[in-house]
């Protein structure tokens, strides 16, 4: 579908939705279930916390249904949902202060292969060494596909700032993750939980 | 220099959004959840079609009270202006004490009230209203009766 007539066709399920068509609802939600479970999962990182963010974020875009007026675009506005949910979890996670990244990672379903599992430890990884606001604009541009001044809408932030965040959390994140891939990533630095995964009371 | 640095930065682009297009889809079970409790909420919010319902009522509730405040302006300028009903208006002993009356002190919109029933004014109806309709309640001193049944006035 072109993305013309993909925005329009966006458009009108969400009418339909705000006129109370439950269908239009189901299909906007499935339409867009892996973008937003996606930014989910590389800003919150720990896949059950990821899945809560999720799920959060779902509940958010039905709530906000009624008041979308199409003055944005749709994926903007809907990104913006999904990222105000997701770093709501990553604040909750600091919150309750528990261990989340490397006991998590060992629970990572298996789909794929060991190979497959391993790959995916290693980018979880790679995206704890980044700071969350380079990590959330990384994770705009290059899962959620917005442009600069989408993802400055987004976040409410200069477009000069977001081309900086995305820069820079791409430079640290491409670095991490050849450290990772090469065994030297051993611990994330930007994580509250990481000295006590490193063996620090 | 700058072509080394480009190269480094389109090499960075490629490495990272290959990682990040790593992710396992969510089992069908996750997925199934999520969106099943998504559309609970969904079936919880009110939406544009009730929305309107809820705006048409709250016109009409306007409607009634505009009605009464000119029905009382209209008695008003017919009343001597030394008559005692002038500061009182009509007494609010013509309010119906029927079970789950609806408060007649209130001067605001009530949204989604359980009550059906019918607004007079003078023995005179001025407005109906249903179940979930949303209205103005009007106080008894501007002289608008209001029930939860038809008042016979005397």
């Amino acid at each position: 579908m072109r993305k013309g007539s993909a925005e329009t066709h966006e458009h009108d399920l969400i009418v339909r939705a705000q006129r109370g068509d439950a269908k239009a609802a189901d299909a906007f939600l499935r339409l867009h279930y892996d973008n937003v479970r996606a930014v989910c999962h590389r800003i919150v990182i720990n896949p059950a916390d990821a899945d809560d963010a999720t799920q959060h974020a779902l509940m958010s875009i039905v709530r906000a249904l009624p008041n979308f007026d199409g003055r944005s675009k749709v994926s903007t506005w809907m990104y913006r949902i999904a990222t105000n949910a997701a770093i709501d979890e990553v604040r909750r996670i600091r919150r309750r202060d528990v261990p989340t990244s490397h006991e998590s990672m060992n629970d990572l379903e298996v789909g794929g292969g060991q190979s497959a599992v391993d790959a995916q430890i290693d980018v979880r990884r790679a995206l704890e060494t980044v700071p969350e606001e380079f990590r959330v604009a990384v994770v705009l541009r290059h899962v959620a596909d917005l442009e600069y001044d989408d993802i400055a809408q987004v976040l409410g932030v200069p477009v000069g700032t977001v081309k900086s965040r995305i820069t820079r959390g791409r430079a640290q994140l491409a670095t991490a993750l050849k450290d990772s891939s090469d065994g030297n990533l051993n611990a994330p630095p930007d994580r509250h939980t990481s000295t006590r995964e490193m063996g620090t009371p | 220099m700058t072509e080394h640095h480009n190269h480094d930065e389109l090499a960075d682009v490629r490495a990272v959004s290959e990682a990040l297009s790593r992710l396992s889809p969510a089992s069908d079970q996750v997925k199934e959840s999520h969106l099943s409790a998504a559309l609970a909420e969904f079936s919880t919010i009110p939406l544009a079609a009730r929305g309107d319902r809820r705006r048409r009522a709250i016109n009409l509730g306007i409607a009634a009270a505009i009605l009464g405040v000119g029905l009382i302006g209209g008695w008003m300028a017919h009343t001597p202006s030394h008559s005692p009903a002038l500061a009182s208006g009509p007494t609010p002993s013509t309010v119906a004490p029927v079970k789950g009356a609806l408060p007649t002190e209130c001067a605001h919109a009530v949204a989604n009230s359980t009550y059906v029933g019918t607004v007079f004014y003078e023995g005179a109806k001025v407005l109906e209203f249903q179940a979930a309709d949303t209205f103005v309640l009007v106080r008894p001193a501007d002289c608008v009766v209001v029930s939860t049944i038809p008042v016979p006035q005397s």
